[in-house]
């Protein structure tokens, strides 16, 4: 605007010749000194109505600066004032300038803004105007000043702009300026300037705020560091940013990250609540940390990727973002050899084996990928390696995780403990093997005692009967040659012969037990123990006792041997209670916890229960004088039971009777039965 | 211990004892003796002889024609030939299958009594200590056999 209010300098001397017919002009000197100066001057003389009342001015002169706009000085002298410049009856120059003719009283009226339709445009201006009462007219000096006028408007724009900024933020805002003593100390830091959150924050408003001193308002800044951090940035002249929890008075605690920036007249505060973002961010890092220590932990490798899509938005590649430290081991490159990089650029076979494919569906599709046991063969470390993996793929954002796990371990481990079991039941079955075969030994050797026996208790009767034999043809066909204790003594060795082999018999009958084995069926006990009573009663010569044998339960075992159980144990209860005239023999049975309990008793001679343990040895007899017998019959009742899981016992007293039990193992009930 | 087989003449036998205990054997024979139920007794002393007097072989090749014994009594624990073999060697050849067969042991085991009957054993004698009971039990198998039985004669078996 200045260019078309004020002309061109090339037109000033161009124009030296100077308005004509102006009075002032006439003096050659001061006319080359308007000419020359840079202040537009203009000189007027009153236009008076009848009455002497002023009501223009004609323009006397213009001095070339002040030739505006398009107008030259021809088109300005001469006229009338406000017909030069219209709108200066508007504004406040005009009521200046007829009291300046009225009082001589000069006029100073700086940043005139002066506006004009010239051209066809608006065009606005300020000047600073100086005026002097000059004859009866007046001599304007003007300056344009709209630059500056533009700057000082702008800054106070701006200013207020500034302002509203700073109290439209929320964080506190505050200027500070240092009071310095006489040694240049601070010792006091003043408010100059505190925005409406400041105000807030210190719940005063400015009024009370700005002139006085922080230490005044906040003395207790010092302890808090505030001071020491405001100084010490003042003094330095470097920004410095501190935490400052803020504990207030009315019980809002929180944390302020307080911003001191030095200016040129004191310095800047800014302080920020940032106790909900520390809070955020703590448990964001909290979180994160957690997440990363996990994935860290993991024995699997995991992976994060980013999709990398052609212009078509379809997924070629993946970019490694993140992988744990396993995940580096597993693939022999460290995280910074990894990340950034693709997946198609680190394991070409992903392409060729078409898995990056298949994580690219992951991607595009969402839906999770697991397989196991993939082979897979890969440069690892520089070199060709195949390798097994199982993996696990999610889709994550736009990209995905993945998780892998070297399946040779596992295979390994799968390996050595097929192997480790293989030996197992290798040594097992040597084990089994040789159970076997220590049974088989046993058998035999069982077998071998057996037959052993047998055949020596057989081979002894031979002789035994021959000995007998002659004794007896002795005595029948030679008794004569004998005289009477001959016969007594040849009958005798004939007797004992005998005796010898009833023992051998006894042997045969044991060995013959474990001969014996014809499986377990279930045995009606009552039936059996009733049978042998019934063949025992048709052996025997003289008294029978009163024998009765209740209902006993059944058994499992073989009839045979247990029948010579009964047998056995009757016909002792018989034979040591035939000597009463009220003998009595009775067979019972009980039922307990898993087996069954026989007792045969008697009210013979009894025992004395010292002799209890010997009752069931091989030929121990405990009344060899009184009783015929050879001592094995308990023996083998003994090995019967024994043989058939169960156990022996007796009980008695000597002169008054005894009761023979065994136990057995209770029948399993039998098929087909209702229990 | 007078009939000796090593010296039997070729003549009816009325009863083969094969036995390899003497004196068993001698004390079978004297029970057999002594209530006159068989005057002629052979004794062999396994049951290979045994074998080769009823077939009319070796040593007694000379009694081709005789006839078998009225009664074989036979003890199954023997040296080269056992009982058993005896007996089923006699069952399986025509001319001996009606012969008497007795078997006397001192085994009372089950199993050799049934084998003894599954193969064709007439009787079953368990030899006992007692001299006295032996005796009744030789008499009366001979008796039995010797005395009550009849047996289809030589000539029916051709």
């Amino acid at each position: 605007m200045p260019g078309e209010m004020t002309g061109p300098e090339t037109h000033v001397n161009g124009r030296r010749s100077g308005p004509p017919g102006s009075r002032a002009a006439g003096d050659p000197r001061f006319r080359v000194a308007l000419e020359t100066m840079l202040d537009s001057v203009v000189m007027t003389t009153a236009v008076r109505d009848d009455d002497g009342r002023i009501v223009d001015f004609v323009v006397d002169y213009v001095n070339p600066v002040a030739e505006i706009g398009q107008r030259r000085a021809e088109q300005i002298v001469g006229r009338r004032f406000l017909d030069v410049w219209p709108s200066t009856a508007e504004g406040p120059l005009w009521g200046m300038l007829l009291h300046l003719m009225e009082t001589g009283e000069p006029i100073a009226l700086d940043n005139y803004v002066y506006s004009e339709v010239i051209g066809g445009r608006a065009v606005t201006a300020a000047f600073d105007i100086r005026a002097t009462r000059l004859g009866d007219g007046f001599l304007q000096n003007f300056r344009d000043v709209t630059d500056r006028h533009r700057v000082q408007r702008d800054l106070a724009t701006s200013e207020k702009r500034f302002r509203s900024a700073l109290d439209a933020i929320m964080d506190p805002f505050f200027i500070f300026a240092p009071v310095r003593d006489d040694q240049g100390k601070i010792v006091e830091l003043e408010y100059r300037y505190v925005n409406r959150a400041a105000e807030r924050l210190h719940q005063m408003p400015w009024q009370d705020i700005v002139g006085h001193g922080l230490l005044e308002l906040f003395p207790s800044c010092r302890e808090l560091g505030i001071w020491d951090t405001f100084v010490k940035s003042v003094e330095t002249g470097t920004q410095a940013r501190v935490d400052l929890p803020y504990f207030e008075e009315h019980g809002v605690k929180g944390l302020f990250e307080v911003s001191v920036t030095p200016g040129e007249e004191g310095f800047i505060v800014t302080a920020r609540d940032v106790s909900e973002t520390r809070r955020a961010e703590g448990a964001l890092r909290a979180s994160e940390e957690r997440f990363r220590t996990s994935v860290e932990a993991l024995k699997d490798g995991f992976a994060v990727f980013s999709a990398i899509r052609d212009s078509a938005g379809a997924v070629t590649d993946f970019r490694y973002e993140y992988i744990n430290e396993a995940g580096c081991r597993m693939d022999q490159r460290s995280r910074e050899d990894t990340v950034g990089h693709t997946l198609a650029e680190l394991f070409p076979s992903t392409v060729t084996s078409g898995l990056l494919a298949s994580y690219a569906r992951v991607a595009e599709t969402g839906e999770p990928l697991a397989r196991d046991d993939i082979d897979y063969e890969d440069t690892y470390g520089g070199r060709r390696v195949a390798r097994a993996f199982d993996i696990q793929v999610v889709k994550l954002g736009d990209g995905i995780v993945l998780t892998w796990r070297d399946v040779a371990e596992r295979r390994q481990a799968e390996e050595t403990m097929a192997s480790q079991a293989a030996e197992l039941a290798r040594d097992a079955a040597e084990l089994e093997d040789r159970i076997r075969q220590r049974t088989a030994d046993l058998l035999r050797s069982n077998q071998e005692l057996e037959g052993f026996s047998y055949s020596v208790a057989h081979d002894l009767r031979a002789p035994l009967r021959a000995i007998h034999g002659y004794c007896q043809i002795l005595l029948d066909d030679h008794a004569g040659q004998l005289d009477e204790d001959g016969q007594v003594l040849l009958g005798n060795v004939g007797r004992y012969a005998v005796r010898m082999g009833e023992l051998i018999e006894g042997l045969l009958a044991l060995a013959g037990v474990g001969r014996k084995d014809r499986g377990h069926v279930r045995i009606d006990m009552t039936a059996l123990a009733e049978s042998a009573v019934t063949d025992l009663r048709r052996g025997h010569a003289g008294v029978w006792p009163a024998i009765t044998v209740g209902q006993l339960a059944d058994a499992a075992g073989d009839p045979e041997l247990i029948r010579q159980v009964w047998e056995n144990l009757i016909g002792n209860a018989v034979k040591f209670s035939a000597g009463r005239p009220d003998a009595r023999v009775s067979v019972e049975s009980e039922t307990s916890a898993g087996e069954v309990i026989y007792h045969v008793h008697d009210n013979g001679v009894g025992f004395d229960m010292a002799y209890a343990g010997k009752l069931f040895g091989t030929f121990q007899r405990l009344h060899p004088a009184d009783f015929p017998g050879t001592g094995i019959g308990l023996a083998i009742v003994a090995r019967i039971v024994e043989r058939h899981g169960g156990r022996v016992w007796a009980e008695g007293r000597a002169g008054d009777g005894a009761c023979f039990s065994f136990a057995l193992p209770a029948a399993p009930t039998e098929k087909g039965e209702t229990p | 211990m007078t009939d000796s087989s090593s010296i039997a003449p070729a003549e009816p036998v009325e009863i083969l004892l094969a036995e390899d205990e003497p004196s068993d054997a001698d004390l079978c024979m004297r029970a057999l003796k002594r209530k006159k139920v068989a005057n002629h007794v052979v004794w062999v002393k396994d049951g290979a002889e045994a074998l080769d007097f009823l077939f009319a072989r070796g040593p007694y090749a000379h009694r081709s024609g005789v006839g078998p014994p009225r009664l074989l009594l036979l003890d199954i624990k023997m040296p080269k030939v056992n009982g058993f073999e005896v007996l089923r060697q006699i069952r399986a050849d025509a001319r001996l299958a009606a012969l008497p067969v007795v078997i006397m042991t001192s085994s009372s085991e089950e199993r050799d009594i049934a084998e003894g009957y599954h193969l064709g054993a007439n009787s079953y004698v368990t030899k006992p200590v007692d001299f006295a009971t032996f005796q009744q039990a030789v008499e009366d198998v001979g008796l039995y056999w010797m005395v009550l039985n009849k047996v289809p004669g030589p000539n029916h078996a051709s």
